[in-house]
């Protein structure tokens, strides 16, 4: 046996508590494809270990840990680790699904126990009371209109900005200068929310709003209002400022769509005299598929749970007329410490929000076309 | 080319016209170029504008009129004030420490799931994977409540570690999906190769997997941190002051009733620097990160 320089060959012959279970494990319960041989001469290619070498010329049996006589807690570790080796899948799973478990998991579970009982917070929730929590939600006016508003979001987001974000990516696709079109257009979108919101209450703002002053400067007088305190109007509003975010987004995953249509077949649609207009609806579009169905996935899976923006802007005011279902759920849960009704539309929006998702990837993916 | 056949001649020729079917190119790239610059400018005009407020004071933005040039730049006193008084140094330290611990410890807890995931063959794989998948679905507003009382009960509430706990385990289950779909395409034989060669899981999870995967870390971690610099509604809910709470919930809390616009422009623009820097100089991992979605698996 040569010693490569820096390598360390070290003879192994301590037994390891489950090495070689493969080996005596029956057939049934070996599983496919992984092989694990047993750890027996091991090869450390490691400087730290250069000087004092293990070699040949040590008497067999001896436990060759290099340096024997660098005690430490590196000899320690490495003894450690092929002991430990044989149950590593858990042991590195532990640490991820412990805190997953602990902070998320818990937190699941307790939310939907909370949402039978009436609860304004303090010690444990003791009062069942069914399913009135869900129930209440049909007969309350302003949970209605969250509803309804909610729904008014979704569908005005899933089909306004990816027509705009496809356009845009159309416009800036292959022109000279199109990644600096496309980091300013999409600049907006590495934004907070709350950000975006103060950004957007300043454009809407009555006196000094840029929205306001142009409409003024154009002749326009009679449009100019305050566009956050008109219950509908403000709903629109915020629309618009969240349809700028989610148009960047639909924009750049379009722009890597346009770039993995592959050109040859473009160009054989060219050839048999498809025009521009032709080659885009019957070539382009139906490559852009997957893509539209991230996009709309995306943002599908976002605006059901709106809350920053429309919190930031209007506070789900005047009246409540402008709540979404998520700022509803902080209102009755954190301003009127309504933990139980709280608890409830969280769930209901849960619900919600795997259902349609989930509906929509799945029936998308098998419409999918393949080339 | 047999030019002497007919048929193939005329093919020829009209395959060396198309060009001129389309229309002329010129015009289109100009057409093009106006509707570019067009879109641009309405484009960047709310964030053009809320720069033009913050360079104002607060009382001529008021008084005057919106088209007034600024009759002394107020930007530096309307950053300073926002820095000192309204307490944004305190949020930008604790969006700094949440984003960089919290979003590397998330990526690496998430490369120890995803390494197992998709090399080790834990019993119940695809159901573990689907797991991580299910708590990326989850909207926030689910773990609120509970969230509340159990940082009262251990004290983690309004506490930098209780922030920094929350934004892992959110943190985690995107970064999860993204490294072991990453992880899968390296080839098995690898694993195989380096068991062979006697190295312990973990040895191959650090020494071959973690430093393979730099590009999909960077990816991972990217993401993470522009997200948790950007986060709101967790600072909203479980902080009671600036000692703990992040820098856009701080952003929020200065927007009350009737707040001083100029000063909440420059806070804002201090909010928005760090993220659009990050985002600009990585923007190759962040649109990665974003189009994550696309590969199934």
């Amino acid at each position: 046996m040569t010693a490569v320089p820096g390598t360390v060959a070290v003879v192994y012959t301590v037994p390891v508590p489950g090495a070689g279970r493969d080996a005596t494990a029956p057939a049934s319960t070996a599983r496919p494809s992984t092989v694990r041989p047993t750890p027996v001469l091991i090869f450390i290619n490691q400087s730290s270990q250069r000087g004092a070498m293990a070699t040949e010329t040590e008497p067999e049996g001896t436990r060759s840990f290099s340096p024997g006589e660098r005690s430490g807690w590196r000899r320690h570790w490495q003894r450690l680790q092929f002991r430990v080796d044989p149950y590593s899948e858990y042991l590195l799973l532990l640490p991820p699904f412990l805190v997953l478990f602990a902070v998320l998991g818990i937190p699941v579970v307790f939310n939907t126990y909370v949402s039978f009982f009436r609860w304004n917070g303090s010690g444990w929730p003791t009062e069942f009371v069914g399913a009135s929590n869900y129930t209440f939600m049909l007969g309350d006016a302003t949970v209605v209109t969250s509803i309804l508003n909610t729904a008014a979001w979704t569908v005005a987001m899933v089909t306004i900005p990816p027509l705009v974000g496809l356009g845009m990516a159309l416009l800036i696709d292959d022109v000279w200068g199109e990644s600096l079109f496309k980091t300013l257009f999409f600049l907006p979108y590495a934004v907070s929310f709350v950000a975006i919101g103060i950004t957007w209450r300043l454009m809407y703002h009555p006196d000094f709003g840029v929205v306001n002053t142009v409409f003024a400067a154009i002749g326009l007088e009679s449009w100019t209002q305050a566009w956050l305190g008109i219950p509908t109007v403000n709903t629109v509003a915020m629309m618009v400022a969240q349809g700028w975010l989610f148009s960047a987004f639909a924009m750049v995953v379009y722009l890597a769509g346009l770039r993995s249509v592959p050109q040859h077949l473009v160009e054989a649609a060219r050839i048999d005299g498809l025009s521009r207009v032709q080659r885009f609806r019957y070539v382009t579009l139906p490559m852009l598929r997957p893509f539209t169905t991230l996009v709309v996935a995306t943002i599908l899976f976002r605006v059901l749970k709106i809350f920053d923006i429309v919190w930031v802007m209007t506070g789900g005011g005047p009246f409540f007329s402008s709540e979404t279902l998520a700022v509803t759920m902080y209102r009755l849960a954190f301003s009127q410490f309504q933990f139980g009704k709280g608890a409830a539309i969280a769930n209901i929006l849960t619900v919600l929000i795997v259902v349609v998702t989930v509906v929509y990837i799945r029936y998308n993916i098998q419409r999918e076309v393949e080339y | 080319m047999a030019a002497e056949d007919p048929s193939l001649g005329d093919r020829v020729r009209e395959l060396a016209s198309l060009d001129d079917r389309d229309v002329d190119v010129d015009a289109v790239s100009v057409v093009r170029y106006t509707l570019v610059t067009a879109v641009l400018l309405v484009w960047m005009l709310p964030i053009a504008a809320m720069f033009y407020i913050a360079l104002k004071p607060t009382e001529q933005l008021i008084t005057g009129s919106f088209w007034a040039l600024p009759n002394s730049l107020a930007l530096l006193d309307n950053l300073a004030t926002a820095w000192q008084d309204a307490s944004f140094r305190a949020y930008a330290v604790n969006s700094l420490l949440y984003a960089t611990v919290g979003g590397g410890l998330a990526v690496f807890l998430a490369s120890l799931a995803g390494f197992t995931i998709a090399r080790l063959d834990p019993p119940g794989k695809n159901l573990l994977l689907y797991l991580v998948l299910l708590f990326t679905f989850f909207p926030f507003q689910m773990y609120l409540i509970p969230l509340v009382k159990m940082w009262h009960a251990t004290g983690l509430f309004s506490s930098k570690p209780g922030m920094v706990v929350v934004y892992v385990a959110i943190a985690i289950p995107f970064a999860a999906f993204v490294l072991r779909n990453y992880f899968v395409t390296l080839p098995r034989s690898l694993y195989e190769s380096a068991r062979i060669d006697g190295l312990s899981d973990f040895q191959i999870y650090w020494r071959i997997y973690l430093p393979l995967a730099k590009p999909a870390l960077a990816v991972a971690l990217i993401f993470q941190w522009v997200w948790i610099w950007n986060e709101f509604l967790f600072g909203l809910v479980l902080t009671s002051g600036a000692e703990a709470r992040p820098i856009a919930t701080g952003l929020a809390s200065l927007s009350g009733r009737a707040p001083r616009w100029s000063v909440l422009a420059a806070g804002t623009l201090l909010t928005i620097v760090p993220a659009a820097i990050v985002y600009v100089s990585m923007q190759k991992y962040f649109v990665r990160g974003l189009l994550a979605g696309t590969k199934k698996g």
